[in-house]
């Protein structure tokens, strides 16, 4: 224990607190952007941000890791904030907590293995085209200085780190517009103007709400979807850090992680939020490894935001937008445009699909959902093409052997049924299983209807091997008790 | 099964030179193949810190990925060569004090993790009491030695910068379980094969005490090693120090780490405070 405890947290202090005041500089435009988002006032999102990154330092499974109010969850909220208000987007977010420690403790992070890596690059990109699109407002019918700003902030977040990478060049980029827009006296929107910022520290709050069945039936809707989205997003990010520090995490551990500190979030007046893949990757590049990086991007948050909170009113709109744009292009898979031509095309259909489904319904639970159900019927479909049969006739033409070999299950029982000559004038017919696999019920119905098809013409018929072949038909495999069972399957 | 052997761990200290002088000891003493173990960590657990532009472009992953990648591979390079270097230098070294067999071992990850795989292959393990790290850092006993002494279940072999073969041992006696197992050790290895001993008893005097010390010193002696019993009153640590220099003993043998490392941050930890007041090679039994 002391030994984790060491590695977690002590063996890298200094690139952990410089890593994490990096993250925190660059937390804060990204938790106002994402209350903004949401539709709720900017400190929602920070005390979020705060209190997340905080709590999970502590509870999570992968020390590195940058959990706060998040694009992803923001979007799931926004009807509920629109129709009921930000006490009910509390409650919500209790919930979600509650039921990611639920699926914390069912292991239900195994469940990730079911998402395809195109299902993931899919998410990947419907995030980072929503958090772009969420940006256009602050786009569309403005004067030619915000076009202007949000271009030179782009410029200096990309250009000066040619010069200097001692500083995190999105904050110059944000406190350059800012002290340019206050010396010319540009009139643009500020983010004083999207609503409150906290001006103190967080406090522990019953969310105001009628604790009734009826609330529960409003949020819980919510809290299902922000719940999946949080522990998709943390999941595929917590893969991203083990693949980046080469370093395993505990996934369960994290899941129950992210419902603490959501817990947490709901009771101090945050909004519910999980893993970001953009920040986690900044933590990395910027030497953060431990849990300490993760807790000083929170601790710096609260101090930044409350000591400075009149100056963060001040930051013009276009240089959030400039930041956010980084953001979007950063967790962007470009690569993925490149492989649309070398990959398979199933692979590339599942992953559209993702993020046309996502982008439509700004619900990245729906997109990862079809997603995996297209790779499902696309997986189906090509192992249903395992399957040949073969025929020879015996006796002097009165019999004709059929051998089956392959996977016969729903997808390839079609295929299947079509493989024998029912019209053929013949005396018996012998199907011999024994070398192919009946995986469900659909297979046994369709040798039936085989059978059945015979027997009508006046064929007698004969199955052979029918106990080899329908030994993959129960649900579980007793391949620990036999230590040859995985040769036999494969043998026959 | 595969012959069990000594497993000499180096790093690049000053330490590397007496671990393999005492394991060329051991090695004569009781016959059994050397194997230099050396450890190549990457420390996984630490970043470099050099970018904090916190700005993220096209690709950025895959150009992290790329960019953490060959600096990783560029430094296990590096350091795999300099291992194998080093190890050969040691295993030629060894082959010069007359050992017979001696080969070596270059592992990824952190040495207590390569010690814990090949355990079962290990009849001792000898370490230096400090480490690369250690002494950069001014620590007495390294962490390292301590992680690995409490992890592995065979007897570790503690020495200090320099080795000189031991002729007589002191036994830190208390009458406990791991004492008297640690009599049976002496006993059965051929390690102690010609040496002289004194089993040392520090406490209250009790009757039953004495009987198991006097039984313990004459079950010894009748196998073969001469041994001494004494009884003293007082600080273990301070009394302990002092009957090495009485009974001239430049070896000691004692039960190590028995307590958690919750009570050792409270308490403090006799074997640690017994390890930093001695500079003889220490055997210590789990």
């Amino acid at each position: 224990m002391t030994k984790n405890f060491r590695a977690d947290w002590l063996s890298n202090v200094r690139n952990d607190l410089l890593a994490g005041l990096v993250v925190a500089l660059a937390l804060i435009p990204e938790a106002i952007a994402f209350s903004i988002i949401a539709g709720v006032d900017p400190k929602v999102g920070l005390y979020a941000s705060f209190c997340i990154a905080t709590v999970i330092a502590f509870t999570g499974g992968r020390p590195g890791m940058i959990s706060a109010a998040t694009g992803a969850m923001a979007l799931v909220m926004v009807t509920l904030v629109k129709d009921y208000g930000l006490q009910y987007l509390l409650v919500a977010t209790l919930l979600t907590g509650v039921l990611q420690i639920l699926a914390g403790v069912l292991q239900l992070g195994k469940l990730m293995r079911f998402v395809s890596r195109s299902v993931i690059t899919g998410f990947v990109n419907a995030l980072a085209i929503l958090i772009f699109m969420a940006q256009l407002p602050e786009l569309i019918n403005v004067t030619w200085h915000v076009y202007a700003m949000v271009a030179a902030g782009l410029g200096i977040i990309y250009l000066l780190p040619y010069l200097t990478k001692a500083i995190p060049s999105p904050l110059v980029a944000i406190v350059v517009l800012t002290a340019f827009s206050i010396a010319v006296g540009l009139d643009i929107r500020t983010v004083g103007d999207m609503g409150e910022l906290p001006d103190s520290l967080p406090v522990f709050l019953l969310p105001d709400v009628p604790w009734t069945l009826e609330t529960l039936k409003i949020v819980f809707p919510f809290s299902l979807t922000l719940a999946v989205v949080g522990l998709l997003e943390s999941m595929m990010t917590a893969q991203i850090v083990d693949d980046l520090t080469d370093t395993p995490s505990d996934k369960n551990r994290e899941c129950v992680g992210q419902g603490v500190s959501n817990i947490a979030a709901g009771f101090l007046g945050g909004m519910a939020g999980c893993a970001m893949i953009g920040q986690s990757v900044i933590n990395v590049k910027s030497g953060g490894r431990g849990r300490l990086s993760t807790l000083c991007a929170g601790v710096f948050l609260l101090i930044m935001v409350v000591f400075i909170g009149d100056y963060v009113a001040l930051i013009p709109m276009a240089a959030l937008v400039a930041v956010m744009i980084m953001v979007s292009i950063g967790t962007f898979n470009w690569a993925s445009i490149r492989n649309l031509r070398e990959h398979p095309k199933s692979s590339s259909v599942v992953m559209l699909a993702t993020v046309a489904v996502t982008v439509g319904t700004h619900d990245l639970a729906q997109g990862v959902l079809v997603g995996v159900l297209l790779s499902g019927f696309f997986f189906a479909n090509k192992v249903g093409r395992i399957l040949r049969v073969q025929s020879s006739t015996q006796d002097e033409g009165r019999n004709r052997t059929y051998v089956i070999s392959g996977q016969v299950f729903f997808a390839s029982a079609e295929t299947f049924i079509n493989s024998f000559d029912y019209k053929e004038v013949i005396d018996e017919v012998t199907i011999d299983v024994s070398r192919a696999h009946f995986w469900d019920i659909t297979a046994v119905s369709a040798l039936d209807k085989v059978v059945i098809k015979f027997k009508r013409e006046g064929t007698e018929v004969e199955v052979i091997g029918m106990n080899e072949a329908s030994r993959t038909l129960v649900d579980k495999f007793a391949i620990h008790d036999k230590d040859d069972a995985l040769e036999r399957m494969a043998a026959h | 099964m595969e012959e069990r052997k000594i497993t000499a761990c180096v790093d690049r200290s000053p330490y590397s030179l007496a671990v393999a002088d005492c394991a060329s000891w051991v090695a004569r003493q009781i016959n059994a193949p050397v194997e230099f173990l050396h450890a190549i960590d990457r420390h996984l657990e630490q970043g470099s810190g050099e970018d904090h532009s916190g700005a993220i472009g096209v690709d950025a992953q895959e150009n992290l990925l790329n960019k953490l990648l060959s600096s990783d591979r560029e430094k296990t390079k590096k350091a795999r060569e300099q291992g194998r270097i080093f190890l050969n230098e040691l295993r030629e070294h060894a082959l010069g004090k007359g050992v017979e067999r001696a080969d070596s071992r270059l592992r990824h990850g952190p040495l207590v993790d390569c010690l814990l795989e090949l355990q079962d292959s290990t009849r001792i393990a000898v370490i230096g009491r400090r480490g690369e790290t250690a002494v950069a850092s001014k620590r007495d006993i390294g962490r390292t030695f301590e992680a690995a002494v409490r992890a592995l279940n065979k007897p570790v072999l503690g020495v200090h910068e320099a080795f000189k073969v031991p002729e007589r041992f002191l036994f830190a006696f208390d009458g406990s379980s791991v004492s008297k197992r640690g009599v049976e050790t002496v006993l059965q290895s051929k390690l102690f094969a010609g040496l002289k001993g004194t089993l040392l008893m520090c406490g209250e005097k009790s009757g039953s005490g004495i009987k198991l010390l006097e039984e313990a010193a004459q079950t010894l002696t009748e196998s073969g090693i001469a041994t001494e019993f004494s009884h003293v009153q007082g600080d273990v640590v301070t009394q302990m120090v002092k009957g090495l220099e009485i009974h001239q003993a430049d070896m000691l043998v004692m039960g190590a780490y028995t307590h958690s490392p919750l009570r050792k941050l409270i308490f403090g930890s006799k074997t640690e405070d017994m390890l930093r007041a001695t500079k003889v090679p220490a055997l210590l039994l789990r």
